[in-house]
């Protein structure tokens, strides 16, 4: 209980540090945006005027402070645009969120399964389960996504090639169109997923307990099942929880292949659009959002396994 | 499998600096598929798509190769601060895994907002990415050796810690830091080929894998080549790296692993009752 009570107070710890370094970075770059606004020959009195009127002359920590309370706030603003920022980011995170979770339910059926298949060293499973998580693990998101589009969308024709279809718009279509993309990113984790969590088992079943009960008569199954895996569950879990960093990420690329209008391709757009002010507010929200994650697997992870909670 | 990969990584890096360059925009040549005097083709600009490609890797390497140094660099820092008597180790941890909390390709997008697209602010987010990762295992390394008693006796002696680091933790580490660099560069690769997809990595006239590829996805249907060819490289200097890390956390038994063993020998032996 306390480990979570520490642990929940490192998110706000985390969320300054972050806020700290996004603030300095924007003043650092976009130094005065007067420079901008103002026309060329404007007196140094209207120059002085338009920057006490914007809070430009505030000391930085005033700025600071300012900033961070309006983002806790939710007073996120406008985007380059003009299109308000909590508006935007409402539309576009349930998209995300949801390709998310379908990648990580689909990561674990293909993972689990195949870490079962090939726990045993030198077979035919074992090598081909390794290669292929070596060669997917080694691709970048985009590549697989695009793999996956030629073959399941353009070839195969099951799919729709790009677009996303809200819920609104009917089940099968929703999934339909969230399904590539969401492959796309659970292949990505699955690969490292099974690899670790294999390791696990592996590692668990060369332990005394698993020697005794095999001397004991039980079957081999039994033992994997039951023995080795409970062990092996709480790498599982922060393995997941270490992607949802990378989930964010990749969802950048992903929705950019597949035309998502989630808040990765929203990322991007403000990259290339130089948005400064939605994009730091969604790194900020990123940072969030992993910090949380993190925390729920890590709690879920002492909470199946007893033995690391005495490790102080 | 280490061999292998090293076998796929060093003649890819050859094919770069024999074939590598940007290409020559010749509109008179555009999509021509592979043929003996283009033996990739041309893009829809007519530049070689051999050139390209062979380019895009050197470049992807470099600054690939760049990432490491910074990260290798920071993991000796790490590690020598580690060293120091009062050094607020916890307080550091924790700061570096806040940077950890913000996915490398959003804050390489972030920063990119900021002023443009550039090369080093690309290298500068992805090394920003790894540091808590490399300070852990550099603290938890040199943590380790420090415990030995040859650094009790060795400073009782006078030895200063710049001494100490040198001849003692340094050899003990070197092998871990080289483990991580090469993970961090099969990272680094990927994350710039994403970057560069997205079009906020290595900017525009200079090839990238994920560049040619993102300009080649309007063609996808008519000029499958232009996406099969770099794609088939991207796959293959991935695969290359990846057998090059993964046959170091296969040959060298993880140090949770290991310590698990040492206990349970010993009680293995006592429960025998024989000895």
């Amino acid at each position: 209980m306390r480990r979570f009570l520490k642990r929940l107070a490192m998110i706000p710890l985390t969320m300054l540090i972050v806020s700290a370094v996004v603030f300095i970075c924007l003043s650092c770059a976009s130094g005065d945006s007067s420079a901008y606004i103002l026309p060329e020959d404007a007196s140094p009195e209207a120059a002085a005027a338009y920057r006490a009127s914007m809070g430009l002359d505030e000391p930085l920590l005033l700025r600071y402070s300012d900033f961070l309370f309006s983002f806790i706030a939710g007073n996120w603003g406008l985007s380059a645009g003009g299109r308000d920022i909590m508006e935007m980011i409402g539309t576009r995170l349930p998209v995300t969120l949801s390709v998310s979770a379908l990648a990580l339910l689909i990561s674990l059926c293909i993972a689990v399964p195949a870490a079962y298949l090939s726990v045993r060293r030198k077979s035919a499973a074992d090598a081909i389960s390794t290669g292929a998580a070596i060669a997917v693990s080694s691709m970048p998101v985009f590549l697989i996504a695009m793999h996956l589009v030629l073959l399941f969308a353009v070839l195969l024709g099951w799919f729709p090639v790009a677009g996303y279809v809200p819920l609104s718009g009917g089940l099968l279509p929703h999934l339909g169109s969230i399904f590539l993309p969401s492959l796309a990113l659970a292949l990505l984790h699955s690969s490292l997923l099974m690899l670790l969590f294999r390791r696990s088992l592996r590692e668990n079943l060369s332990e005394p307990y698993a020697r005794a009960a095999a001397a004991a008569g039980l079957s081999r199954r039994l033992i994997l099942f039951k023995g080795a895996t409970r062990p092996a569950l709480p790498i599982l879990v922060m393995v997941t929880g270490e992607s949802a960093a990378a989930f964010l990420g990749g969802s950048a690329a992903v929705e950019t292949v597949f035309a998502l209008p989630g808040l990765g391709s929203l990322m991007v757009a403000a990259a290339l659009g130089r948005d400064t002010a939605l994009s730091s507010v969604i790194v900020m929200l990123s940072a969030l959002m992993v910090s949380l994650v993190s925390l729920a697997a890590e709690t879920a992870a002492d909470l199946i396994d007893p033995r690391r909670r005495r490790k102080a | 499998m280490r061999k292998a990969g090293i076998v796929i990584v060093a003649s890819l890096l050859l094919f770069s600096l024999i074939f590598g360059g940007e290409g020559m925009i010749d509109t008179a040549a555009r999509l021509i598929p592979p043929s003996l005097s283009e033996p990739f083709g041309t893009d829809m600009l007519g530049r070689s798509l051999l050139e390209r490609t062979a380019g895009g890797v050197g470049i992807s390497m470099a600054a690939a190769a760049l990432v490491t140094l910074f990260s290798v660099l920071a993991a000796l820092v790490m590690s020598y601060l580690c060293t120091l008597p009062r050094f607020p180790r916890q307080a550091v941890l924790a700061a570096a895994d806040s940077l950890k909390a913000v996915p490398s390709i959003v804050l390489a997008l972030f920063l990119s907002s900021l002023s443009g697209p550039g090369f080093m602010k690309m290298v500068i987010a992805i090394s920003l990415s790894h540091i808590s990762d490399i300070t852990r295992t550099a603290y938890s390394r040199t943590a380790s050796i420090m415990s030995e008693e040859y650094i009790t006796a060795s400073r009782t002696v006078g030895a200063g810690s710049i001494r100490i680091f040198i001849f003692h933790i340094l050899p003990g580490i070197l092998r871990y830091i080289i483990m991580q660099a090469v993970s961090v560069f099969l990272s680094a690769v990927i994350a710039e080929s994403t970057l560069s997809f997205l079009g906020c990595g290595i900017p525009a006239p200079l090839p990238s894998l994920g560049s040619i590829l993102s300009e080649a996805r309007p063609a996808m249907l008519s000029a499958p080549w232009l996406i099969a060819i770099p794609a088939s490289v991207l796959l293959l200097l991935g695969t290359g790296l990846s057998l090059i890390a993964f046959s170091f956390s296969e040959s060298d038994p993880s140090s949770e692993g290991a310590h698990k063993r040492k206990l349970v020998g010993v009680s293995e032996i006592s429960s025998d009752g024989k000895a």
